[in-house]
């Protein structure tokens, strides 16, 4: 069972962490988050690299595939 | 409110979209040259619907509801019955297991910073391990900036269905491209 009120545990923080990368929790939700995760170590860990991965593959996402269309389509013939 | 439809007006509202949609569009296909026809197919259609647009509207969204509903018609031969496209069970995630993704946080030593060093062939690669209602929620969520709901506007699914595809097939792409990054470094 997820919980909806504080204090958050850290299976709190695991269900909603794409929803927190994502800036997609509510505001009294992300305060209960950030609460959690300044006093477990392993919960701010899990939340670093999940947003340095996303970042990551974002970059290489986009990197790959910029520039990618050729001019006929740039231009309305 | 109608507008006149000039091919210049048109130019200034597509130009700013191309590179997403191409991103959006090679993703979803897996093949440049089909991504290419369906961006172009996707102007041709929004240049003849262009006088329904709103001038105040999202002309990004516009754009891509309308690649998506080609792709669906023409690139999975289903049309664009909203109701297939939002009714997939749970279980359309056939070649990942979810529960076999490496949970985050316990693989800190990983890394991260060599998934730059994937092409393009083996990103599409890992993107065509998805459902291809995956892949178009995926796409457009690392193409743009777009919100869940935004995301939810263009693929015309609700808001809850897109947010679970989107976290199940963004964990098999990272699954899928951590191993391709272990398997070119040799990297347990």
């Amino acid at each position: 069972m997820i919980s909806d009120t504080p204090p958050y545990r850290c299976k709190d923080v695991r269900e909603r962490l794409d929803d927190y990368l994502d800036q997609e929790l509510l505001p009294h939700e992300i305060q209960w988050l950030r609460e959690h995760i300044e006093a477990c170590r392993a919960c701010a860990t899990l939340c670093q690299c999940a947003y340095e991965e996303l970042a990551e593959m974002r970059a290489v996402v986009q990197k790959e595939t910029r520039g990618g269309l050729t001019n006929e389509t740039r231009v309305l013939r | 409110m109608s507008h006149s439809v000039t091919p210049e007006l048109f130019q200034t509202y597509l130009a700013p979209v191309l590179d997403t949609a191409y991103g959006v569009a090679f993703y979803t296909t897996s093949h440049g040259g089909d991504a290419e026809r369906l961006v172009e197919e996707t102007v041709v259609r929004a240049y003849t619907r262009f006088s329904s647009f709103q001038p105040r509207s999202n002309f990004r969204a516009w754009f891509l509801r309308l690649m998506v509903d080609l792709f669906r018609c023409q690139y999975q031969g289903r049309g664009s019955e909203q109701e297939l496209a939002c009714g997939e069970a749970a279980a359309d995630l056939p070649v990942i297991d979810p529960m076999d993704v490496e949970p985050r946080g316990q693989s800190s030593e990983f890394p991260l910073q060599l998934l730059r060093k994937l092409d393009r062939q083996q990103i599409a690669s890992a993107f065509s391990e998805l459902p291809a209602e995956y892949r178009i929620v995926c796409a457009l969520y690392f193409m743009d900036e777009f919100s869940y709901a935004e995301i939810a506007d263009v693929v015309g699914c609700p808001v809850e269905v897109t947010r679970s595809r989107l976290h199940r097939g963004r964990k098999a792409l990272s699954h899928v491209m951590r191993t391709q990054v272990r398997e070119m470094y040799s990297l347990a």
